[in-house]
């Protein structure tokens, strides 16, 4: 009875999201108050009905109900609680369901906190938000319902998850993920409000770029975690493959980051507004179609689950309406909007120009080699594009970013000095070229291109504070003076050198990780000592165990540094019973911010032997602590007072503030 | 029912979630300005702050102040745009919702749902009594069990038969083996698991299954079962003298109407023909019929009771045979719908031969031939298993 409830609440969703988009726009047009407040009571229901629908497919899957469809392909008894309830969306109708639970929760949130929205644009967002819900629940019910019964005697055993899922990322890169991607949806839900209205109104910069940011955290968290999942998991070492999935997450992240920082001109100067609205649009457009790409079937991966013919149509038309739709009445309606402020050549407003139009020609360039292949396989023709394109054009737009980023911060809005701005960096250029010097000393003459990558790293990581450095005037106002100084700055000026400094660390673990990482790829029997690094590895011999719905035959290796035993790591291979797959689990050892990689291979020609693959990773976890970085300036930012949506306060309040940041 | 009502009661929540607005608020808006004047005075606070702080110039400032200051007065002066009286629509609206709610919701449920079918957690299913007598619910919930509790032997002996009278001999083996490597076997459980390896490679013996039913034989020499296979399996090796004293021995520890006799007289037939021995080599005596049936316990108790004799006539060589030809007529089926298998080919001659039906090894030969004569490479290792055979 609580699967048809379940059921029956997700058909009430879409009816309260077909009433979300239809009442509300025509109440906003005729000024008709009535009917404007449909749009946050309807949003309210419809978070309400699909949280009651999620709720009972929870419980399908925890009581392990075969008698769901959905249930029996993906679940299994025997699965550990956790893999229960996180493989509900390890599968394409589940994860539709979560995609579609975070838009609702995303729609109730503008519903609940827009009280100091205009009406007609509070209308207007949520009569948008309900035509992307109705789209989405249409495509559920229609081609990907999970609510599907088997009738006859259902099965007493599910065919359980796919075992490369089972594993504590799924339960957070997707939700991460489906967070980012559908809080744009929110700008977009803005930018086409907007254009229906013919104006922007100064709420409307307040609340897209908080929204955007949020949006754009949860993304940031969410391509960091699975990039580090696959990393650990799929055992090849590697942090990012340029695969499309992947790049299917990382071009909304590009026009994400374009969108916060233009939102910023249009919030504190008024400029960029069609550009804003522009880049809200493209932000969701490529989020939707990382959508397409990977529910699609069109692309063969780890995440594409089923493909079915009709699913890929139905997501392909509802790309074509939003996208096609969305770019035609920018097109029709963008010359009716007020320009902003003016700015002269070289400020504030420029440089964040510079990094739009760097960010977005990235995203086209990466646009452009996800789908050639696509594009060229569905006109008979074949072309691969792979890592090397993607290094050799996306490096060196993003180098060049890079380098002028710590410039921004440093220019005054309306009009820059660039000379000042130059001045106060040279200090910065100077640390940069000597990090650069001492790595090269430490590595014992590295490779060049490698020694640039450290000075740009550098350059970026300490010129990210070159503002704070500034405003704080340590040496001419003395230590304790510049901390006061700094405490009275609004948080999103830290923010900002936060979010900055993440990207600097970052590109400082790529750059050590690719250049500077010894590999070792042996035969080994036990007993036999590998040397990788500055480790040696001996194998001692297999243990073969039992996990709750796995065989695994673990190696035990102990490692030895000068001779001096240092730490054991027991790399594995798993054989899940229920699907007869093989997975295997990395052993991995962090020492500083640098890693010990180790995974058994095929084995061996002798008997009792395996081939092993080693690699010693120097600064690989700061890839990922960079993007934890850039979360918490992202976080920092967003906890800056004067973004809080609607809560304009007093000055006397704001003075009095700070010591806490 | 419940469901029914439950349904109902959560339509007219969704009916009223949209009703209540449209009943509620005043038809016509006045579009208030407050909000947008509020930003802009913390606009204009904000620039004074950053002006302070030096992250904007003077005459910039001023520049932006004027600006803002111009947008606050357009928006304080602003007349508010309601829209002239024009007919509400909240009343085509509310009616719109109250029809379109519960039918599209029920029609749609009806087109998707099934309202008859009621929630079957797992746990609950395990626990309640079956609910028919259906084997393979049976055999599941077993399964089930065995799978968190694999040393289970009883459970394991449990599924057996269930597995050879479904002909899942590879099932069969597997839990026989376990019952073995856990230490429970009887010389019962030995005998069926040679017995299953057999039926597994189509009445093939295989070393493992050799070696298992010579030590069931040594263990308890009146299994004609175990002993049958075992013979069997050393004519297939090629050793015709030792299959010819195991037939023998068979039919002398075998009373003399025991429904197996006949197969095994035919196999000693074929044997004493591979050994270039006269047809009619005497044969020792069998042991005295068994009738009458009510005889339930041998006398000495050692030999087969009539529950084991009913047990083994229940497979009776017959049945054993048939099922063994049934098996190879699959495979020659299978060969026939899909003859590019050179694997299946060697693998029905082979049957045949050991079957002793040569006609039908060199048809299938032939046919074989034919259906692989465009590959040449797999042409050859066709020829060369045939002659290894000796099909031709």
């Amino acid at each position: 009875m609580i699967i048809e409830i379940g059921h029956f609440s997700l058909i009430l969703a879409l009816i309260l999201a077909l009433v979300q988009s239809v009442v509300p726009v025509i109440g906003a047009a005729r000024r008709d108050n009535a009917m404007m407040a449909v749009a946050p009571a309807a949003a309210l229901g419809q978070m309400l009905f699909i949280t009651i629908s999620f709720g009972a497919l929870s419980h399908a899957y925890l009581t392990s109900d075969f008698s769901v469809l959905n249930v029996f392909e993906n679940s299994h008894s025997l699965k550990p609680l956790l893999y229960k309830f996180s493989g509900l969306w390890g599968n394409h109708e589940g994860s539709m369901l979560l995609w579609v639970l975070i838009l609702a929760i995303f729609g109730g949130a503008v519903a609940a906190f827009g009280g100091n929205l205009p009406k007609t644009l509070k209308a207007n967002v949520l009569g948008v938000q309900g035509w992307v819900s109705v789209a989405f629940l249409l495509f559920i019910l229609l081609t990907s319902n999970p609510f599907l019964r088997i009738a006859d005697n259902p099965p007493l055993e599910g065919r359980d998850l796919n075992p490369v899922l089972q594993d504590p990322g799924l339960a957070i890169h997707p939700p991460l993920l489906y967070l980012g991607y559908v809080g744009f949806s929110i700008s977009f839900a803005f930018a086409i409000a907007a254009l229906l209205e013919g104006r922007i109104d100064a709420a409307w910069a307040r609340w897209v770029r908080p929204w955007a940011l949020a949006a754009w955290i949860f993304l940031t968290a969410g391509i960091a975690m699975g990039s580090y999942w696959a990393y650990y998991e799929l055992g090849w070492g590697g942090f990012w493959f340029w695969d499309p999935v992947e790049n299917a997450s990382l071009m909304p992240w590009l026009a994400g980051t374009a969108l916060l920082h233009s939102a910023l001109v249009m919030e504190k100067r008024n400029a960029l507004k069609i550009w804003t609205i522009l880049l809200a649009i493209l932000a969701f457009s490529l989020s939707l179609l990382g959508t397409f790409l990977v529910r699609s079937g069109v692309l063969t991966s780890v995440h594409a689950f089923a493909s079915d013919p009709t699913r890929g149509v139905f997501i392909l038309g509802i790309l074509c309406v939003f996208i096609g739709g969305g770019l035609s009445l920018f097109a029709w309606r963008a010359s009716t909007l007020q320009q902003g402020g003016l700015f002269a050549p070289v400020s504030r407003e420029s440089a964040l120009v510079m990094n739009n139009i760097f960010l977005t020609v990235s995203a086209a360039v990466i646009l452009f080699g996800t789908m050639a292949p696509l594009l060229a396989s569905a006109m008979g023709g074949a072309i691969s594009v792979g890592a090397p394109y993607f290094n050799t054009v996306f490096g060196p737009l993003f180098g060049a970013m890079l380098v002028i980023m710590p410039f921004g911060p440093l220019l005054a809005w309306k009009r820059g000095d660039l000379r000042a701005a130059a001045q106060r960096l040279w200090a910065v250029l100077g640390l940069a070229i000597l990090a650069s010097l001492v790595s090269w000393w430490l590595t014992h003459g590295g490779p060049v291109m490698a020694m640039v990558g450290i000075g740009v790293a550098f350059w970026v990581l300490i010129g990210s504070f070159a503002e704070l450095w500034t405003r704080a005037r340590f040496l001419e106002v003395g230590v304790a003076t510049g901390f006061r100084r700094l405490s009275g700055l609004p948080r999103s000026v830290f923010g900002t050198a936060v979010g900055h400094a993440g990207l600097g660390l970052s590109l400082l673990g790529i750059v050590a990780t690719t250049s500077f990482q010894s590999e070792t790829i042996t035969e080994m029997k036990p007993g036999d000592t590998a040397k990788v690094g500055g480790y040696e590895v001996t194998f001692n011999g297999m243990t073969n165990q039992a996990g709750p719905n796995y065989t695994e035959m673990a190696a035990n290796m102990t490692v030895r540094e000068n001779g001096v035993e240092v730490f054991d790591l027991k790399p594995s291979k798993r054989m899940f019973t229920a699907r007869q797959m093989p997975t295997t689990e990395a052993g991995i050892k962090t020492h500083g911010f640098s890693q010990l990689y180790i995974t058994l291979g095929d084995p061996g020609q002798g008997a009792d032997s395996v081939v092993v693959r080693m690699w010693d990773k120097p600064l690989v976890t700061l890839i990922w602590l960079g993007a934890l970085v850039m979360m918490a300036g992202g976080m920092l930012s967003l906890s800056d007072r004067r973004l809080r949506v609607g809560a304009p306060k007093p000055a006397r309040l704001t003075t009095a503030a700070g010591s806490s940041s | 029912m419940l469901l029914w009502t439950i349904f109902a009661l959560l339509t007219a929540a969704a009916a009223l979630i949209i009703l209540l607005p449209l009943m509620r608020s005043r038809a016509s808006a006045n579009m208030d300005r407050a909000q947008e004047v509020a930003i802009y005075k913390d606009q204009l606070q904000e620039l004074d702050r950053d002006r302070s702080r030096g992250l904007i110039g003077e005459t910039e400032a001023e520049a932006a102040r004027t600006e803002i200051a111009r947008r606050l007065l357009a928006a304080g002066t602003a007349t508010d745009d309601t829209v002239p009286a024009r007919r509400s629509l909240r009343l085509p609206a509310a009616v719109a919702t109250v029809m379109l709610v519960p039918f599209a919701a029920i029609g749609l449920y009806l087109t998707f749902g099934s309202p008859d079918l009621p929630d079957l957690p797992l746990s609950a299913r395990l626990q309640g009594q079956p609910t028919d007598t259906n084997v393979n619910d049976m055999v599941a919930r077993v399964e089930k069990h065995l799978e968190t509790n694999p040393d289970d032997a009883e459970g394991w002996k449990v599924l057996v038969p269930f597995y050879m009278r479904a002909g899942r001999f590879d099932d069969a083996a597997s839990a026989l083996s376990k019952i073995i490597a856990l230490g429970k076997a009887t010389d019962d459980d030995r005998e069926a698991y040679g017995e299953a390896l057999v039926a597994n490679n189509d009445g093939i013996v295989t070393k493992d299954a050799q070696a298992v039913l010579e030590q069931v034989v040594k263990a308890d020499p009146d299994r004609p079962k175990a002993r049958y296979y075992y013979a069997e399996g050393l004519r297939q090796s090629g050793d015709n003298a030792g299959a010819l004293a195991q037939f023998d021995e068979l039919i002398k520890r075998s009373p003399a109407d025991a429904p197996w006799l006949e197969v095994v007289r035919g196999k000693r037939k074929d044997v004493l023909a591979a050994l270039k021995m006269p047809a009619d080599t005497k044969e020792p005596d069998t042991l005295p019929p068994l009738d009458p049936p009510e005889a339930t316990m041998a006398p000495d108790g050692k030999g087969p009771t009539a529950a084991d004799m009913q047990a083994a006539a229940g497979m009776s060589a017959q049945d054993r045979g048939s099922m063994i030809a049934g098996m190879v007529q699959q495979l020659a089926d299978r060969l026939a719908a899909n003859p590019k298998d050179p694997d299946g080919w060697v693998k029905l001659m082979r049957s045949y031969m050991v079957l002793n039906r040569i006609d039908d090894a060199k048809a299938a030969y032939q046919k074989a031939r034919d259906a692989l004569k465009d590959d040449a490479a797999t042409l050859q290792t066709l020829d060369a298993a045939a002659k290894e055979l000796g099909v031709n």
